[in-house]
């Protein structure tokens, strides 16, 4: 519930902030033009707060936040005086037009490079992409990739963290094979190449790198204890954080893995803990509890509610995302230009088939990130923002009618043929635009719910 | 003026649905090939061919060309392993070049309208390009997977009529029972937000049944949805295509044949713009 709620509410916080962002543009370039906004609304439906200012605009909050508007004069829709004609949107030209309308996703842009403007400055911590295991027989174990390797660059991009692997794997889908470059433990480098020809990658289920087997480097875990889960076995039979597992049933026990194999496999049975706690060795009874095996429902496993402490990481692997100004300004557009690059991309792939309609995310997808992402920190969240900021972008450049693309597309006839396109013609445009839209929306809405 | 059209409807309507289901193929081919042809007798009029001579011709005409693309591909050879014959796929990639050069045509209307104004014969080259595509197409889907099936065709057939009439009627029955904001009330006060949200509601609702009824894969539901969308917006380009024809003609109704409805090509001036793209979309990537 709480989570739920969290989630909810850094949704709602990240959507409002960035349709104000969104509709701000608009709001800014009408005024610029001279083109008088009767009202300025974050959100549809009833208005839960509104203010006026001297220029008669009103300032609206209204009840359903998914979404907002710019109302401007237009002789199409009100009553205009004629003193205020040279200020209706539809009186101006169709340069200022198209520059009203394409001022809201170009501030969705901006706003994503100044996000992550602050997230470089403020600092990111990360690790290095460096390869931990590779599963036999993978794409990846027959490409010749190696543990303890480190993707340099992908494609053409360099690849300084494991989000831009991410970025770079899922950007080649569709791709016959893809060129990598790693960087050996001896600091050689070497290219090599995935053949992605019988790459199966659904993004639903596991994330690319999995599917291509890889799984990336992560410190050793020990067989000392880092947190015990509230009232769980461990807890019960008196297990603290600092306990080293000696053995369990007096089998001894060298490693992680083994207590997690031991465990898993002894649902609802009971067990004896041997441990050293302070230099001294006691024995602990404890009841394994259990949950749902994670592919097949019907089986259980066994659960302890431990957590192991990790060795620390290796210093070399370790490294934080962190410039000057000039520098997180370069940094923040390359990223921005990037995320843009890997949206259109990604529409692509979807017109050719080549990423499923499956994939498509709804708000339900957006909130579950935007709660996560805001559990992590500010900075996080901030990287989350700039993502969704740069989508929202984009979507609205469809050319389809409804969005600001399509009224950018009939604008730019406008421009070719000299007159505005024909109300009629227009409809037509709604018609199909409102149809995809819609259609778009629900796949969307029924994959979310699917996945939950 | 409603009575009247919902009778007529409601008399075509078993008749069209019985047709469409049931007749032979042969004897399909010949009554759509009738419903072309009054549909020509109405457009020869509308070119300005006033003559009832002059109008026997061209309809003549137009049945002459529907005969001779019966005898040259027999009903047997019109799909041939799951592939259109190839005079049938020119025909609708040209149905589609002409619905596309006719959306230009409306966009920059009158500019450039000297051109086929005041030219009969150009004008009767249109009702041309209009009319054999229809019934190319309307065959076309009622043969497809006919071995397989033989109800298939009919439910791709009723598949079009469903979204270009969900379009018009969810528009005027949800805009008449909830229209309430009007979208451009100094331009066009008849079209309010809800109308519009009426018929693009409805339309997606048989796109989507659509989509469950025939069980499209997931990878290609997007196309599916395109598709749909673009027979929804082209249907009324349809409409708008014979309106522009009709002003030039001075009309107000293509002709009186049916009553509350004016004149056959009235009622299907949109199918003749839907038949054609839908049916060259599913040739091309559904079928």
């Amino acid at each position: 519930m709480i989570d739920f709620l969290w989630s909810l509410g850094s949704f709602i916080v990240a959507l409002g902030l960035l349709v104000a962002v969104h509709e701000w543009g608009h709001f800014f370039v009408a005024r610029k033009c001279g083109v008088k906004v009767e009202r300025f609304s974050i959100g549809f439906g009833k208005a839960l707060w509104r203010t006026k200012d001297s220029q008669g605009t009103e300032y609206v909050i209204a009840a359903i936040p998914l979404g907002g508007y710019v109302k401007m004069l237009d002789e199409r829709v009100d009553q205009v005086s004629e003193a205020d004609l040279p200020h209706a949107f539809n009186r101006q030209s169709v340069y200022k037009r198209i520059a009203i309308i394409a001022a809201g996703p170009i501030t969705n842009f901006l706003f994503a490079i100044l996000a992550l403007f602050i997230m470089y400055l403020i600092g990111l911590d990360t690790v290095k992409p460096v390869i931990g295991k590779i599963e036999p027989n993978s794409i990846a174990a027959q490409a010749g990739l190696e543990p303890n390797s480190q993707f340099s660059r992908i494609g053409n991009r360099e690849t300084v963290d494991w989000e831009a692997v991410n970025f770079e794997l899922i950007s080649a889908i569709g791709e016959k094979s893809l060129p990598v470059e790693i960087l050996l433990p001896n600091g050689q480098k070497q290219e090599k190449v995935l053949l992605l020809d019988n790459w199966k990658f659904d993004p639903d289920k596991v994330s690319a790198l999995t599917s291509l087997g890889i799984s990336a480097y992560r410190p050793e875990a020990t067989t000392e204890l880092a947190f015990i889960a509230k009232h769980s076995g461990a807890d019960a039979a008196g297990l603290k954080v600092g306990d080293k597992i000696l053995a369990i049933d007096g089998t001894p026990m060298q490693n992680w893995e083994q207590i997690v194999g031991y465990i898993e496999q002894r649902p609802d049975s009971d067990v004896t803990i041997t441990i050293s706690r302070d230099g001294v060795n006691i024995e602990l009874p404890a009841t394994v509890g259990n949950r749902k095996h994670a592919d097949e429902s019907d089986k259980l496993v066994g659960v302890l509610g431990i957590v192991s402490k990790a060795r620390p990481w290796p210093e070399s692997y370790l490294f934080t995302h962190h410039y000057d100004p000039l520098g997180a300004f370069v940094k923040a557009s390359e990223k921005t230009w990037r995320l843009m690059t890997l949206s259109v991309e990604m529409i692509g792939k979807l017109l050719t088939g080549d990423v499923s309609v499956k994939n498509l995310s709804g708000p339900i997808s957006i909130a579950q990130g935007a709660g996560t992402s805001a559990g992590y920190g500010l900075v996080y969240f901030l990287s989350f923002l700039a993502l969704i900021s740069v989508n929202l972008g984009i979507i609205n450049l469809l050319p389809l009618p409804v969005l600001d693309g399509g009224h950018l597309l009939y604008y730019f006839i406008e421009l070719l043929t000299g007159k505005p396109v024909p109300e009629q013609v227009q409809d037509i445009g709604f018609r199909i635009g409102g149809v995809l839209l819609l259609l778009l929306m629900t796949i969307a809405i029924v994959n979310d719910v699917a996945r939950l | 003026m409603l009575k009247q059209r919902v009778i007529t409807a409601l008399i075509l309507a078993p008749l069209a649905l019985f047709a469409i289901l049931f007749l032979p193929l042969f004897g399909f081919e010949i009554l759509i090939a009738a419903v072309v042809a009054l549909g020509a007798w109405e457009w020869a009029n509308m070119s300005g061919y006033t003559s009832k001579l002059a109008k026997s011709i061209y309809t003549g005409l137009i049945v002459g060309i529907c005969a001779a693309l019966t005898f040259t591909v027999p009903i047997e050879t019109i799909w041939h392993h799951g592939q259109l014959s190839g005079l049938y796929r020119l025909i609708l990639g040209i149905a589609a070049a002409w619905w596309g050069l006719s959306l230009l045509m409306i966009i920059a209307y009158p500019k450039y309208s000297v051109f086929w104004r005041n030219s009969r014969v150009i004008r009767a080259v249109f009702g041309i390009l209009t009319l054999i595509p229809t019934w190319v197409a309307v065959v076309s889907l009622r043969t497809s997977l006919y071995d397989v099936d033989p109800y298939y065709g009919a439910s791709l057939i009723f598949y079009v009529l469903g979204i270009v009439w969900a379009a018009d009627i969810g528009a005027f029955f949800v805009g008449v029972k909830f229209g309430r904001h009007k979208l451009r009330p100094n331009v066009s006060p008849g079209k309010t937000l809800e109308g519009l949200l009426g018929g693009v509601g409805a339309s997606s609702a048989i796109i989507a049944f659509a989509a469950l009824h025939y069980q499209v894969d997931p990878t290609r539901i997007w196309m599916h949805v395109l598709i749909g969308g673009l027979t929804v917006g082209v249907s009324a380009l349809g409409d708008l295509n014979e309106s522009m024809f009709k002003r030039c003609a001075g009309l107000k109704d293509s002709g009186t044949l049916l009553p509350g409805h004016g004149g056959v090509l009235d009622r299907i001036d949109s199918l003749t713009a839907a038949f054609p793209v839908f049916a060259f979309c599913y040739v091309l990537w559904m079928a």
